[in-house]
């Protein structure tokens, strides 16, 4: 509801504002004598009827970014309250009709404000919660054996909580804990980020490492550039990156010589 | 679903402290106006909380000895870890003339069963090569453990039958052929170390109905029994157990019996969950066997079994080597059997998924990121003095209603402090009369 309509409905004067301030678009209303109730009512686009006519409703209306007031009950202020609206660019109205009578007419106009406002914030609401998307970061370091896994359950525990079922549960754990490892065995840096959502979670292994020059080699079972003290852990049999193949449901490599991999697994719910 | 459980709670002796809530492997206990609480759906009957608590507030719920009389035939059967219980030297025909004067009919040794369990476990993973490793299903307390915080786990139980429940049907066979008796009349009583199997009769795993009548604790027994050692030797009617049998009853002695492939023994309730663990990372796939027992020791640590478990251990030891046999069963015949199915179990294992924030994944999914925001906030002491066994627990516990944020004694401090600070400001102000 335009301004102006607010005028013609409560047949008001116009103490300042020019034709253009009348042309804003006023979307709500809020209807208080006494300040901590208007500070408590803070809203966009809406006008303020009142009638306090001290200093203090101008400073207040604008901090609280009130597009208008209306002073009720034919209340006017005096000319340098008036100035100070003028100088705030606060246009400034003035009603014969009481609080009561002034808030009623304009809601029987359409201006229902916050109550359509408030429906709109529970329908987001209740929108942005039925996708529901989970993500999970770690940081994995090169070399690091002591935390070396670490990662992986964690985010173990947090998919038990989730639900997801048993089978997922299994080939997400081993894929994960494969590439987790990976990082730690050949990179400097990585990380492992899970992106959960009720059809799929996606596993990417990030890492900033020496890369891999011939990934189709890399592929085959039983190939391993692992050195020989991390085979001795039992680690580098040449199974990681056919294993985390093997258990996710989508598997994209890439990777750049003296720069790093990085490796995105989905797995489907 | 309702669950059955042994482990209970004695809400007199109840202090409150929070000695158990920290050491329950599925963190299923809270205190709640000052008493602990057992969640049900997470409860495994471990019986951990019996051993920690200071004052004897939580104990297994076991059947009494006067349900003997509701059968016509009776038969003791006596685990491996019972014949641990006496002095050095005490037979096993000791022991079983014994359980007799206590008012049994007959004793099928539950070792004798474990000889043929074992049989049929090492048939069953020679021939499934597909899945490593296999995971014992011996010990009631581990597979209730797998099924609520290892459900993907669950295809690595060997579906065999606990030793118990073989030893119950076997018994009731040959007592229904000899005697003529009918199934209902013959009742068959397991003699247990521990609370989960007093479940796992009550609310049995993979089976619908346990073969098992009643299940006594050890210690309740043990000193009846102990008043009758001396008075005579009995052989039983079903036969005696070996060397093999016998070892079952400490850490180890499942796989010293199997004597097959790579085999792993692991005991004590948190070691085990270490090691699930790792098997769910897909690692020990090198491994054919996996021996999990959720007491320390084995079942000569039970809570039920009144000797110290190290000295129960040894005693078996020593009794297994006195033993002259290996084994009492005729184990081409027990492969037989095993062969037309008579050693498995009925059912599937289902998961109970107690871990599970909620049923619809976005929601759970939503529930999870309020609890890592709550859990950002909480500060990470882990104290337990809010009544959950730690702050992530409590967290939790917000997001699915079952506690506030000012159960942690330093959030409520905080927020004392900002009531006061408000006071004081408040305080400062006059009215606007007086503003000057």
């Amino acid at each position: 509801m335009k301004l102006k309509k607010i005028k013609e409905i409560l047949r008001a004067e116009v103490l300042t504002g020019d034709d253009g301030a009348l042309e804003v678009e006023v979307t709500n209303a809020c209807g208080a004598d006494l300040i901590s109730d208007i500070l408590a009512d803070m809203k966009k686009n809406a006008v303020l009827l009142t009638g306090l006519t001290h200093r203090q409703i101008i400073q207040t209306a604008s901090m609280s970014e009130f597009a208008a007031i209306v002073f009720v009950r034919g209340k006017c202020p005096t000319s340098d309250v008036i100035e100070l609206a003028r100088e705030s660019g606060l246009p400034l109205l003035r009603t014969d009709f009481p609080l009561y009578e002034s808030c009623g007419l304009l809601y029987e106009a359409g201006l229902k404000g916050d109550i359509i406002a408030r429906k709109v914030q529970e329908r987001q609401n209740v929108e942005e919660k039925i996708p529901g998307t989970m993500r999970l970061v770690y940081e994995v370091h090169g070399g690091d054996f002591d935390t070396a896994g670490k990662a992986t359950e964690q985010a173990k525990k947090v998919l038990k909580q989730l639900g997801v079922n048993p089978s997922v549960m299994r080939r997400a754990s081993i894929v994960a804990y494969e590439a987790e490892m990976n990082i730690v065995i050949h990179a400097y840096n990585g990380k492992l980020i899970f992106d959960i959502t009720p059809s799929h979670i996606e596993i990417t292994a990030e890492d900033e490492g020496p890369g891999i020059e011939d990934i189709e080699l890399a592929m085959q079972e039983g190939y391993s550039t692992a050195p020989e003290r991390i085979r001795e852990m039992g680690f580098g049999a040449g199974m990681g990156l056919p294993n985390m193949k093997k258990f996710s449901d989508e598997f994209e490599i890439n990777s750049v010589v003296g720069k790093g991999t990085k490796v995105k697994m989905k797995i489907f719910l | 679903m309702n669950f059955y459980h042994s482990v209970t709670l004695d809400i007199k002796k109840c202090k409150g402290c929070t000695n158990c809530i920290k050491g329950c492997p599925t963190e299923a206990i809270r205190v709640r106006n000052g008493k602990a609480f057992i969640m049900q759906e997470k409860c495994i009957d471990c019986g951990e909380c019996i051993r920690i608590c200071p004052n004897q507030a939580k104990f297994a719920v076991t059947d009494d000895i006067e349900k003997l009389k509701s059968y016509k035939f009776t038969v003791a059967l006596p685990a491996p870890s019972f014949y641990a219980q006496f002095k050095e030297g005490t037979s096993k025909e000791a022991i079983n003339a014994a359980l007799r004067a206590s008012g049994f009919d007959e004793v099928y040794e539950v070792p004798l069963a474990a000889e043929e369990v074992t049989a049929a476990i090492r048939e069953y993973i020679k021939k499934n090569r597909d899945i490593r490793p296999f995971i014992s299903s011996s010990c009631p307390a581990v597979l209730r453990l797998i099924r609520v915080r290892f459900p993907g786990l669950i295809r690595n139980i060997v579906p065999v039958k606990a030793p118990v429940e073989i030893a119950a049907k076997r018994a009731k066979e040959t007592v229904k052929r000899l005697y003529g008796l009918q199934e209902r009349e013959i009742g068959a009583f397991f003699i247990s170390p521990c609370p989960a199997k007093v479940t796992a009769v009550k609310q049995p795993i993979g089976t619908s109905k346990s073969y098992v009548d009643g299940v006594l604790s050890m210690s309740k027994v043990y000193a009846n029994v102990l008043k009758n050692i001396g008075k005579g030797r009995h052989h039983s009617i079903f036969g005696t157990s070996g060397k093999m049998g016998v070892g079952w009853g400490r850490a180890g002695g499942e796989n010293e019996a199997l004597d097959f492939g790579n085999r792993l023994s692991v005991d004590g309730i948190h070691d085990c969950i270490e090691v699930l663990e790792e098997v769910e990372l897909g690692r020990l796939t090198d491994i054919d066997y996996l021996e999990l027992q959720a007491c320390s020791g084995g079942c000569v640590g039970g809570v039920l079994a009144p000797e110290n478990r190290f000295i129960a251990g040894v005693r078996l030891k020593k009794l297994a080597e006195k033993l002259a046999s290996k084994t009492g069963i005729n184990e081409a015949a027990v492969i037989e059997d095993f062969k037309r199915g008579y050693h498995f179990l009925e059912e599937e294992i289902k998961p109970v998924p107690a871990m599970k924030l909620d049923e619809d994944m976005a929601k759970a999914i939503k529930k999870m990121e309020l609890l890592e925001r709550i859990l950002e906030e909480l500060p990470g002491l882990d104290c337990g003095s809010c009544g959950s066994p730690n702050c992530r627990a409590l967290a939790e516990d917000i997001v699915q209603g079952r506690a506030s944020e000012t159960d942690c004694v330093f959030k409520l401090r905080e927020k004392v402090r900002q009531l006061v600070e408000e006071v004081m400001e408040l305080s400062q102000k006059l009215p606007p009369t007086m503003e000057g």
